[in-house]
């Protein structure tokens, strides 16, 4: 579907953003259910299927949305949802079905405060539920977003990643980013030759099941272990096989850097200046930026912090991302694991500034610990 | 009527092993039936409230499977005596006369209706517990042209599912709902649902049930009639009467092909595995103790045609033009080359 006649600057909220972004990938029907901060996306989305005859279905629940979108995937449609805090909860539910069952799909996840209700506004506090809810593996696809332009390219982004690979999609944004108005390029995905999946149904392909072809049987259930475990190593293996195209990061002036700062999402913005203010002021500073939290560049952040005496973690939350960097480092880099969190709140370049001046003043640890090395 | 007797001594067959306290069971014909009887005989055990229909249209086919059954994945896993089996039957037979093989898609729960995941040569998905409504609306929703079935226990369709179905009601979604009641939540041991009588002893109500702390049995069809009744076929059967409940069966598909709105079905069915009896005890109890408290028949049958028309005009603008022209309706249906 053309968003855009053509390219152009736009000026608009995060949510609106992402319905924009999901209809220019050809997504054709969403299930939800209202929470803040990802109504507007509902909202934008339930206008954009009126004028352009998809589906769109409000539900009774998250457990129904989620359900109620593999059903519109296995039929064929581009199908996605749109959840945030208890909803997301409630959303790993469908989430580990179509996890096991390899029903691609787009989950996005606008984070707000927890655990329970806590705030509706902002936090980083679903990393590690949106990278390995469910009662499974984690076998899913999770990227975090620092802009509009970021919201609107790997929304589409999304879409391809999902129908390629066949495991659940997400994108991590958060309250800042879906309520915030910000500038960007709206364009249209085929005029920048940016690759769309084309769906297939799972269900009702044409002809007669046991006359014409064999019938379509999926399962989740399994009576013995070694069935499960045959289908676990299948998805193991095509999860590991295709992380390597799919992970994303982004790095600056980590080769001469004396710390590290790495962050996700709307804190790597603050990160991201932090390190240059740092760098005026005589602190050697560099900055890492997961994309993908899950699978995590882990290899890449190694190679960044090859040469740095410590990094500082800096996030909104209480270690969710430094968990992951923790194990994506143990046993690929002697490098001090050091932490900034601020649980639910935003964080600005000038407290990540005064974060690294007091620690390099102290020269202790204040804030984390040591890593295992090895 | 007669009383399809049959010795005792499947009585508790474990789950894991149903079928090897059965080996000279014909496969593919379900229970109950007279031990040793021919499988022509199966339609004497039929009660005499037979329906009020061209008998030709309902009669059970006997020895012979459905065609929209599997052959391959026979004998079905059900435990001898069970239920699950003959309404699966009855939707099977349903399915062959409509002639919608091609078009169908058929959901299952988690509960022992899981077992069904392969049972039908139908494009099949397994969901969650409680969740194959969702599911199953999703994909009517996005191909108003396939006929979705969600076939669910009582557990799944009354207690962790009842929202959905609730829901479904609301917005009257076009599917068909088909749930097995057999008064005990069946996979799990046996114990205490929705639907379980007064006084009756589960796993969790070791005393039986007592109304003052666990409720009364919920009444399915009568519910879904409290939130609506136009647009929807709501009917209760029993798999005591073959007939009348493929009947039923039918009539919901045909509602939902007509696109009317929500069709659902319960059926009384038995659990002798956790209900722990043995067939005769088993057969009472399906008659007796639950016919006294569920009624059996029709609650709500809508057959109003120019409101189907408006409805799936409204329901169109779902579907790519493509599917929205594909003709739907009636015995359409029939077009399915078997
Ligand atoms: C979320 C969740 N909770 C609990 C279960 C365990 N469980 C599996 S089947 C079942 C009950 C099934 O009872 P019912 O729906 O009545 O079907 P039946 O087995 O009687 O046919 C339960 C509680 C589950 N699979 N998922
Ligand atoms: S419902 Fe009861 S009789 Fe039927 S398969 Fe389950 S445990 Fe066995």
């Amino acid at each position: 579907m053309r968003v855009v006649e053509r390219e152009q600057r736009r000026f608009m909220t995060g949510n609106e953003v992402v319905a924009r972004a999901a209809l220019a990938a050809g997504a054709d029907m969403m299930c939800g259910y209202p929470i803040t901060p990802q109504n507007e996306i509902m909202h934008t989305w339930a206008v954009l299927a009126r004028e352009h005859g998809l589906g769109f279905l409000q539900t009774e629940d998250e457990l129904s949305a989620g359900f109620a979108t593999i059903g519109a995937v296995m039929a064929g449609r581009k199908a996605f949802s749109a959840t945030a805090g208890p909803g997301n909860v409630l959303m790993q539910e469908p989430i580990s079905m179509a996890e096991m069952m390899r029903i691609p799909a787009v989950w996005i996840i606008q984070q707000r405060g927890g655990p329970s209700t806590a705030t509706v506004i902002y936090s980083q506090q679903e990393v590690r539920l949106t990278c390995l809810g469910g009662n499974g593996e984690g076998h899913r696809i999770v990227y975090s977003t620092s802009s509009h332009q970021d919201l609107f390219d790997y929304t589409i982004k999304a879409f391809s990643t999902a129908w390629r690979t066949r495991f659940p999609t997400f994108v991590l944004g958060d309250g800042y980013q879906g309520k915030m108005l910000e500038a960007l390029t709206l364009y249209n995905p085929e005029d920048r030759g940016v690759p769309l999946a084309t769906p297939e149904p799972f269900v009702g392909k044409p002809g007669t099941p046991g006359l014409d072809r064999p019938p379509a049987h999926f399962r989740n259930t399994f009576s013995i272990e070694d069935e499960l475990y045959e289908a676990l190593t299948r998805n193991i293996r095509d999860y590991e096989e295709m992380a390597p195209s799919v992970v994303e990061f982004e790095k600056d002036g980590c080769e001469d850097a004396e710390v590290v700062l790495v962050a996700h999402g709307i804190v790597a913005r603050a990160a991201r200046e932090a390190a240059e203010v740092l760098r005026a002021r005589g602190i050697r500073a560099g900055y890492f930026r997961p994309i993908t939290l899950r699978p995590f560049p882990a290899a890449a952040l190694a190679d960044a912090v090859r040469r740095a005496d410590r990094l500082l973690v800096v996030e909104s939350a209480h270690g969710q991302l430094a968990g992951l960097v923790r194990e994506a480092l143990y046993g690929r880099a002697a490098v001090n694991v050091r932490t900034y969190l601020r649980p639910g709140v935003g964080i600005t370049a000038e407290e990540i500034v005064d974060a690294v001046e007091r620690e390099a003043s102290s020269g202790e640890e204040r804030h984390g610990s040591k890593t295992a090395t090895g | 009527m007669s009383d399809p007797v049959r010795t005792n001594r499947h009585e508790g067959a474990p789950k894991t092993a149903p079928r090897s306290a059965a080996p000279e069971e014909p496969p593919e014909e379900p229970p109950p039936k007279a031990s040793g009887e021919t499988q022509g005989k199966v339609s004497e055990c039929l009660p005499e409230h037979a329906p009020d229909t061209a008998p030709e249209v309902v009669q059970m086919r006997p020895g012979r499977m459905p065609r929209s059954w599997r052959t391959e994945t026979k004998p079905h896993p059900f435990c001898p005596g069970c239920g699950h089996g003959i309404i699966l039957r009855a939707l099977g037979e349903a399915i062959d006369d409509l002639g919608i093989a091609a078009r169908t898609v058929y959901g299952c729960d988690i509960g022992c209706s899981l077992l069904s995941w392969n049972l039908f040569n139908l494009d099949t998905v397994q969901t969650h517990h409680g969740r194959t409504i969702p599911v199953i609306v999703g994909i009517k929703r996005a191909r108003p042209d396939l006929v979705g079935i969600a076939y669910m226990g009582d557990g799944g369709a009354y207690a962790i599912g009842a929202q959905h179905l609730v829901s479904a009601a609301i917005r009257n979604e076009k599917i068909t709902v088909i749930v097995c009641n057999n008064t005990v939540y069946a996979m799990t041991g046996g114990q205490l649902a929705p639907t379980t009588l007064s006084g009756q002893k589960t796993t969790t109500t070791p005393y039986g049930r007592d109304p003052l702390e666990t409720g009364l049995p919920v009444s399915g069809p009568e519910l879904v009639t409290c939130i609506r009744t136009e647009g929807v076929y709501a009917a209760r059967g029993t798999v005591a009467n073959f007939r009348q409940l493929k009947l039923f069966i039918k009539r919901a598909l045909e509602n939902q092909m007509a696109g009317r709105g929500l069709s659902f079905v319960e059926a009384l069915s038995t659990c002798p595995t956790n209900w722990r009896t043995g067939p005769k005890e088993t057969w009472r109890f399906l008659e007796h103790e639950m016919g006294k408290v569920f009624r059996i028949g029709e609650f709500s049958r809508d057959e109003a045609e120019g409101k189907a028309e408006g409805q799936e005009r409204r329901e169109g603008r779902l579907s790519s033009p493509a599917e929205a022209g594909i003709p739907r309706g009636g015995n359409e249906g029939a077009r399915a080359n078997h």
